[in-house]
């Protein structure tokens, strides 16, 4: 036993003056700029913050902060597509460094990742225009689609829980799938980002409307290893950057017409 | 959520009783589907066997169909398609048995019908001959031998069909997958979570296969 810890000591040691060395380099920017590419997770299920372009390329507002975040990082961008459920587990397993898809900041989240605010966004509610949802207590007898894993979805079920009679609550993989259910009447009612549930009202404007506004606006963010702190210090530094060079509002108008608060 | 948790009390608390729900929902789909797959699959079978020429073609146009296409393109086109197209809105649970059904069938038709050629001509040709209808001669003669040979690609099959359940948590129905999958963006231990999920299932096809097991021992005792 003291035979190891007498190892262990040392190794410590070691470790933390090697630590102290490294603190003014960047080790995971450095990784980043030996790979030659920055590796973004998207789910490309979430329109017009991440979708698809006429050839499949990855295309939205996120898509383009990433390659904004590249481009000033000095190494091209490369897009993995994930599902929304993987995607979190993806960044954990390093398989790649960011996660920017229209992120919710939790708690939960914050206790497994760095998450750093380039947005705020309300949860709002989209219906058929003749049947409307106006407030919480509307979903009663309702049945709701939302994406699994998601603020919207976490809303919902929190209702349910606290006494709301809602009829049913269908959770997708994606979040088209619950505008498609919605169009089949395999539901009433979607609860979503505001940004995603404007586009899906202009996919169909004769019939589907935004209701409502389910939450108030809440940040969303960038999400990153909590060990890649350089990494953390950069983005942060970036975005800042963007908000005052005005690229921000750029792309604010370029994919939602307006700016979105916050 | 948290993280000191020991492995059992982790599995205890919380994997296994989401996890049992969902096998639960898991082994409905898979006896639903299966038992009106091979109903289904049956009557495929005699109608592509007939020797009525508007029987066989529709049979193999379906077989192709669903052969021919991805099951979770048919689970999505039932759910998604079918209401604004027919006006037929199916919830997701009697749309995930349709689908599953449809596609078990198409499969199982064609080994029913493997089964029932591969018994020599010369036996209904003899039956015939000995006074038997056809269909008696089928049922007596034919169909009891055939069982025995297709017990193991039926079982294939099924087992195959179990797996193939784990396709509907596309259209949110809480199968054993989806469970697990949830579970897994929740807590972040994937090893424990997607470790039970893979027994789970083993567990299914497992029960399966001895029960087919023990079908084919009865018959052979019976000697037929």
């Amino acid at each position: 036993m003291r035979m190891v810890s007498g190892f262990l000591s040392i190794f410590l040691l070691w470790a933390s003056l090697a630590g102290s060395a490294m603190a003014a380099a960047a080790p995971t920017i450095d990784a980043i700029k030996k790979a030659g590419k920055f590796r973004v997770a998207i789910d490309v299920t979430y329109p017009p913050m991440e979708t698809t372009d006429a050839k499949g390329n990855p295309d939205g507002f996120d898509i383009d902060l990433a390659k904004e975040f590249a481009q000033r990082l000095g190494v091209p961008v490369e897009f993995v597509v994930m599902s929304w459920d993987g995607i979190i587990a993806g960044l954990m397993a390093k398989r790649y460094d960011m996660i920017c898809s229209a992120m919710n900041i939790t708690p939960e989240r914050l206790k497994q990742l760095d998450i750093i605010e380039y947005m705020q966004v309300s949860q709002v509610f989209v219906t058929p225009n003749d049947k409307p949802v106006v407030k919480e207590a509307d979903l009663a007898g309702k049945v709701v689609a939302v994406q699994v894993d998601t603020t919207s979805a976490a809303y919902v079920e929190k209702a349910k829980k606290n006494g709301l009679a809602i009829a049913g609550i269908k959770g997708f993989k994606m979040a088209t799938d619950a505008l498609s259910a919605l169009r089949a009447k395999q539901a009433d009612v979607i609860v979503i980002d505001e940004p995603v549930g404007l586009y899906f009202v202009k996919q169909d404007p004769k019939h589907l409307i935004v209701s409502g506004r389910a939450i108030a606006p809440e940040p969303i963010g960038v999400a990153l290893r909590k060990d890649a702190k350089d990494l953390s210090a950069e983005v942060t530094q970036m975005i800042a950057n963007m908000r005052r060079d005005g690229t921000m509002k750029k792309l604010h108008l370029k994919w939602f017409g307006k700016e979105v608060g916050g | 959520m948290d993280e000191s948790q020991s492995f059992w009390q982790f599995s205890l608390q919380e994997v296994l009783p989401q996890l049992f729900d969902g096998m639960t929902l898991t082994v409905e789909l898979t006896i639903a589907a299966g038992v009106l797959g091979m109903f289904l699959g049956l009557l495929l079978a005699f109608a592509r066997l007939s020797r009525h020429r508007f029987l066989r073609w529709p049979v193999m146009a379906y077989v192709t169909l669903f052969r021919g296409t991805p099951l979770l393109l048919q689970i999505l086109f039932i759910y998604f398609a079918l209401p604004p197209l027919a006006d037929i809105r199916l919830d997701a649970m009697p749309a995930g048995i349709l689908a599953l059904s449809l596609n078990a069938g198409a499969y199982l038709a064609e080994i029913f019908r493997a089964g029932i050629e591969s018994i020599d001509r010369g036996q209904m040709e003899a039956a015939r001959a000995l006074g038997m209808s056809h269909g008696l001669a089928m049922t007596r003669i034919i169909l009891p031998q055939a069982v025995k040979r297709m017990i193991p690609p039926v079982v294939n099959e099924l087992a195959a069909l179990a797996k193939d359940t784990s396709l509907v948590s596309v259209i949110a129905l809480s199968e054993m997958l989806y469970v697990t999958q949830r579970l897994g963006a929740k807590y972040f231990r994937p090893w424990e979570v997607y470790g039970w999920a893979a027994l789970g299932y083993l567990l299914i096809v497992w029960s399966l296969a001895t029960l087919a097991g023990r079908i084919e021992r009865r018959l052979a005792v019976r000697g037929v």
